[in-house]
């Protein structure tokens, strides 16, 4: 800034200098109100301090310490005392004697073997695992056996490098195979040799019953002393296959169709019941019985 | 134990001082002993930094949790066992601020304990103490707008009474960077009171 000729200086109040040049004021701080060194060390060494006690957390931290408390570090960098008996930390553990990072080391790669011992277990196919995915997979087998579909394995027997394997479609033929789980391929193929007997939940055969014979088309035929054959369920899903003395083969059928057949005389109502919707879709009128009775409904509904 | 009323010569108190931290070393009952000796010393040295009873109580709290967790590996020979405690303190009340004034601890642990409602009552009388020593507040009010490291050392040197070597033992620092920080803090703190 600029100063006119005929500055000049005023001595203001309270030490503060002020130099006029015409135009404007400055105003400057005194040096002299600044605390001298010796003056703030004074003030310093002479300040009442506080001197405080808070017995109460004198007392609960002294017991912390005699149960041998420590700092962990949570959350958001939070430092949370634990008591000992809290320490779950295995970081504190470790802390220990040297003995325990060298048992963590062991367990840590006991842990790790067990993992991938695990791993290569489940990704490698069990013996029959690969004699069911050989069997499903040949095209030998699949021609043989009829009906289509998925080829469903009944059974498998390993026995050391070779499985025998019953599969078959369901209904129809089954067919007993030999396989060379190394070398995964199908040695000899069978006819496997059986009963086949069909069968409905019993729950599922009691409704039949009770839905078709409390129809009323079916009514005047018990009261003229018609009789209640086996009831049969109507293929749409199968739920399980079992086989039973090497022989025997079950098809549980998850159905909910299922015929009950009325027999008077020499003639058979099929009564077909919808197990789903409690009702009867409807009713094959009379035909005439085979002399082989069981016949008549295995070979048509198998 | 030593006691206020048991008239010792200096060298005597250090020996059962030494003797008192090779058993805290090994026992956590010998180490409370060691506790009830610098606890006031330390919380009010704390509390003079920080000038907040509960911050100064919960950085007390680490300050010996720390201490029971490292004596082990403290060795006399380097530096007198309070001069290790006020060593943590610093550190902790640095850390502290370093972090900008994060939630430091915890303390469910401490208000699980009984008499949680005389422990609220203690602490809100002592922090209407702290405000009655209001020339202390407005000194450190200035001294707050300073560096940590300037700070420590007037603090030390001012309020602790600490002679600069035991400021140099305590903070691990050389005895001619102790004496510039103490002039450069003064300087500074000067300035802020102009």
């Amino acid at each position: 800034m600029a100063f006119k000729s005929g500055a000049g200086k005023i001595e203001g109040k309270n030490g503060i200098v002020q130099l006029f040049n015409g135009e404007c004021i400055i105003k400057m701080e005194p040096i002299g109100n600044m605390m001298n060194k010796e003056d703030l060390v004074k003030k310093l060494e002479q300040a009442k301090l506080p001197e405080l006690e808070v017995v109460g957390h004198r007392r609960r931290l002294r017991q912390m310490l005699i149960e041998g408390a420590v700092i962990v570090r949570g959350r958001d960098n939070v430092q949370v005392i634990k008591r000992p008996s809290d320490r779950l930390s295995w970081w504190a553990w470790l802390k220990g004697p040297a003995w325990r990072p060298a048992v963590a080391s062991a367990v840590s790669l006991f842990i790790m073997a067990a993992i991938i011992a695990g791993v290569f277990y489940l990704a490698t196919p069990s013996p029959a695992a690969i004699a069911t995915d050989v069997v499903r997979k040949d095209p030998s087998i699949q021609q043989k056996l009829s009906g289509s579909g998925e080829i469903i394995v009944v059974r498998v027997e390993v026995m050391s490098n070779v499985a025998r394997v019953v599969c078959g479609r369901g209904m129809g033929d089954f067919i007993e195979a030999d396989v060379d789980i190394t070398g995964r391929t199908v040695l000899t193929t069978r006819r496997f040799e059986g009963l086949f007997l069909a069968e409905l939940a019993p729950e599922a055969r009691s409704n039949a019953l009770n839905i078709a014979l409390l129809d009323d088309r079916i009514k005047p035929l018990i009261s003229k002393g018609a009789t209640v054959g086996n009831v049969f369920p109507v293929f749409s899903d199968i739920s399980r296959i079992t086989i039973s003395d090497g022989h025997l083969i079950k098809i549980t059928p998850s159905s909910y169709h299922a015929i009950v057949p009325i027999y008077l005389s020499d003639k058979v109502w099929l009564v077909e019941v919808n197990l789903d919707e409690k009702k009867i879709d409807r009713i094959i009128e009379p035909q005439l019985l085979s002399p082989y009775p069981y016949m008549n409904y295995t070979a048509n509904y198998l | 134990m030593i006691t206020r009323t048991e008239t010792i010569s200096v060298a005597d108190a250090l020996k059962e001082e030494e003797d008192l931290v090779k058993r805290a070393q090994h026992s956590r009952e010998a180490f409370a002993e060691l506790y009830e000796i610098y606890y006031q010393r330390i919380f009010n040295y704390i509390l003079k930094r920080v000038a907040n009873v509960q911050l100064a109580l919960d950085i007390t709290s680490i300050t010996f949790l720390k201490a029971l967790d490292q004596i082990k590996k403290f060795r006399w020979r380097d530096i007198p066992f309070s001069a290790w405690l006020y060593r943590i303190a610093s550190n902790e009340i640095n850390d502290y601020y370093r972090r900008e004034g994060n939630r430091l601890i915890s303390m469910e642990m401490l208000a699980e304990m009984s008499d949680t409602t005389d422990y609220a009552e203690e602490i809100n009388e002592a922090e209407e103490e702290l405000n009655r020593h209001e020339e202390f507040l407005r000194l450190h009010e200035k001294l707050a707008e300073l560096p940590q490291m300037y700070q420590e050392v007037i603090v030390l040197k001012y309020f602790e009474k600490k002679k600069i070597g035991d400021i140099v033992k305590i903070l691990g620092k050389k005895e001619g960077t102790v004496k510039w920080l103490l002039n450069r803090g003064l300087e500074k703190l000067r300035e802020k009171m102009a």
